[in-house]
């Protein structure tokens, strides 16, 4: 039987144990410098009217949404930082004596602690994304005509998307129990991928429906989620551009989640905690 | 009801058997010692009580009840102290009681609040309750377990490794500081002596297997004159001459990088040699009591 009082308890023991990590706060200061890094060189090529050919498919008034999206590496390494420690720290720490033993199922540990995770690192994207959106939006003005509620279903979809690698690096933690393998692994995913993305994109514009599918389940193509949600919302013609259907995403995003966290759980419930 | 029922328990790590076929019950309130050697499978029939291992086989209950199923139910009745305990650094002592007592499935934010101030003032404890677990001292933290134990009143205090709570006083005090005298009483120790001085009954693990269930005092008269084998493998030639320096004056066999130390029973040499094997990194096989051979007895 679950509880919901020990899920509670175990998901603030995670917020407030690593809710100020080192580590995390590193990447939140870095993803706010990339924000004025790109801002600066988005600004001075504004400037000089040379816009055009730094951003080629995004109609100047939309700017903004498109540089909001410069810190998205920055938000998944928080999700795969995260993940990756959630249970492997415990190990190497040597915790799992005291803590694991303080009176909770070890479906309610699991849940309690997946929960914190994911509140820690969506706090952050938020804080992230915040940043990105008043920088962007203060330093080129103009929303246009934008209802407010797009950016919070952007805002939304960053969540969603973040889960994928949240959940691969959660499993990695809890199969490895070891954080550097996690994160270095989860990290790779998400450098690689982009790569095989780059390399199959030419298959993406044959239009076989049943192709582009498969190429849409590759794990790194469901990062495109706020970016192509924004897009439609917004009416850019993304023709040029690879972007996954929100669709796909969607379904991408909930089958490596419920995969990875199902095997993650399983495996957290049947192991040895030593 | 027995507080706990262990029947035909067996754990294998790696294919090698670490506990073979262990049955034990425990009465209620009876103040039960754990005697074995270095390596002889106590922590990892405490740690398969409290479902932190997993078992091949058997059966295990604690007042009735399976910790896999109740977990959450059989440990709110279990008070634990580790071998050696570690907390997360970050908390403050009274934020990692806090936190426990919320476990505690009857307990509201006042008798949280009670229940935690109570136990910091019966340890003297009240003057650290903000300070961090991190910057706390080894003896501190021993306290912190003993207080996070007590927390909930249980039915049965488990403690691995009694002899690790020295703190410069008497264990009984600290035992009887926690009230448990109508409380179940679980221990695990290398020296017998202090099972002895609190435990009214005793079983004796070695090399997997529970070979005496009875009085301390008796198994402490089965161990005096008794033997203890060792045995490693990795063996190097300067571990060799520390051994010989020790001056047991028994049977020591080595092969390739293979040792088998045969000699009298004494924990302090136990301790010695193991301590030995591990600082040369020696990878130690095995620490088994041998029966009293006859040509000893004569």
């Amino acid at each position: 039987m679950m509880s919901l009082r020990e899920i509670y308890l175990f998901a603030k023991h995670e917020f407030f144990s690593e809710g100020l990590d080192l580590k995390i706060i590193s990447l939140v200061i870095l993803s706010l410098a990339d924000i004025l890094i790109i801002l600066s060189f988005s600004y001075n090529a504004f400037a000089k009217n040379e816009l055009s050919s730094l951003i080629s498919n995004v109609p100047l008034e939309y700017l903004w949404v498109a540089i909001s999206y410069s810190p998205a590496f920055f938000v998944y390494l928080v999700g795969v930082v995260v993940g990756g420690e959630l249970f492997s720290k415990d190990f190497e720490k040597g915790i799992i004596d005291t803590i694991y033993t303080f009176p909770a199922s070890r479906l309610d540990i699991f849940l309690g602690k997946v929960f914190g995770g994911m509140i820690i690192s969506f706090i952050y994207t938020v804080i992230i994304e915040i940043a990105s959106v008043v920088s962007s939006y203060s330093v080129f003005g103009n929303l246009m005509d934008m209802p407010l509620s797009i950016i919070f279903i952007m805002m939304i979809s960053y969540l969603f998307s973040q889960l994928v690698f949240y959940s691969i690096s959660v499993y990695i933690g809890v199969k490895t129990r070891r954080r550097k393998t996690a994160i270095t692994f989860s990290v790779a995913l998400v450098l690689v991928l982009p790569l095989i993305d780059y390399y199959i994109a030419p298959i993406y514009q044959a239009e076989n429906i049943f192709i582009r599918f498969l190429i849409d389940m590759i794990p790194h193509r469901a990062l495109d989620l706020p970016m192509s949600i924004t897009y439609n919302l917004l009416g850019i013609s993304s023709s040029s551009y690879n972007i996954i259907t929100p669709f796909n995403a969607m379904i991408s995003i909930i089958f490596y989640t419920a995969i990875f966290l199902g095997f993650s759980m399983i495996k957290f419930l049947k192991m040895d905690m030593k | 009801m027995y507080a706990v029922k262990i029947k035909n328990l067996r754990r294998y790590f790696s294919g090698i058997p670490v506990l073979e076929n262990i049955s034990l019950e425990i009465p209620l309130k009876e103040r039960h010692g754990l005697y074995g050697l270095p390596g002889s499978g106590k922590t990892t029939l405490i740690k398969i009580m409290l479902d932190l291992l997993n078992k091949d086989a058997g059966i295990i209950e604690i007042f009735g009840k399976d910790p896999v199923i109740y977990r959450s139910e059989v440990l709110s009745k279990i008070g634990y102290i580790p071998e050696k305990p570690i907390y997360p650094p970050y908390y403050s002592v009274e934020k990692i009681m806090r936190l426990k007592a919320y476990f505690i499935k009857d307990m509201d934010k006042e008798d949280v609040n009670h229940v935690v101030d109570k136990i910091l003032r019966e340890f003297d404890f009240r003057e650290y309750r903000k300070i961090k677990i991190g910057k706390l001292y080894p003896d501190q933290i021993k306290t912190l377990s003993i207080m996070l134990a007590a927390i909930g009143n249980p039915a049965l205090l488990i403690i691995d490794g009694i002899e690790n709570l020295k703190l410069g006083n008497d264990i009984q005090e600290y035992l009887g500081r926690l009230s448990y005298e109508d409380k179940t009483l679980f221990v695990t120790s290398k020296r017998i002596e202090i099972l002895e001085e609190i435990c009214e009954e005793s079983s004796f693990l070695n090399d997997g297997k529970i070979i005496y269930r009875g009085r301390p005092g008796k198994l402490r008269e089965m161990l005096m004159n008794s033997r203890v084998e060792i045995e490693a493998s990795g063996l190097r030639r300067e571990v060799l001459s520390k051994i010989k320096e020790l001056d047991i004056s028994n049977e020591i066999e080595v092969q390739d990088k293979e040792i088998r130390i045969h000699f009298t029973f004494n924990y302090e040499i136990v301790e010695k040699i193991k301590n030995l094997l591990n600082k040369y990194k020696a990878d130690i096989k095995r620490i088994r009591w041998l029966e009293r051979r006859e040509d000893d007895e004569s």
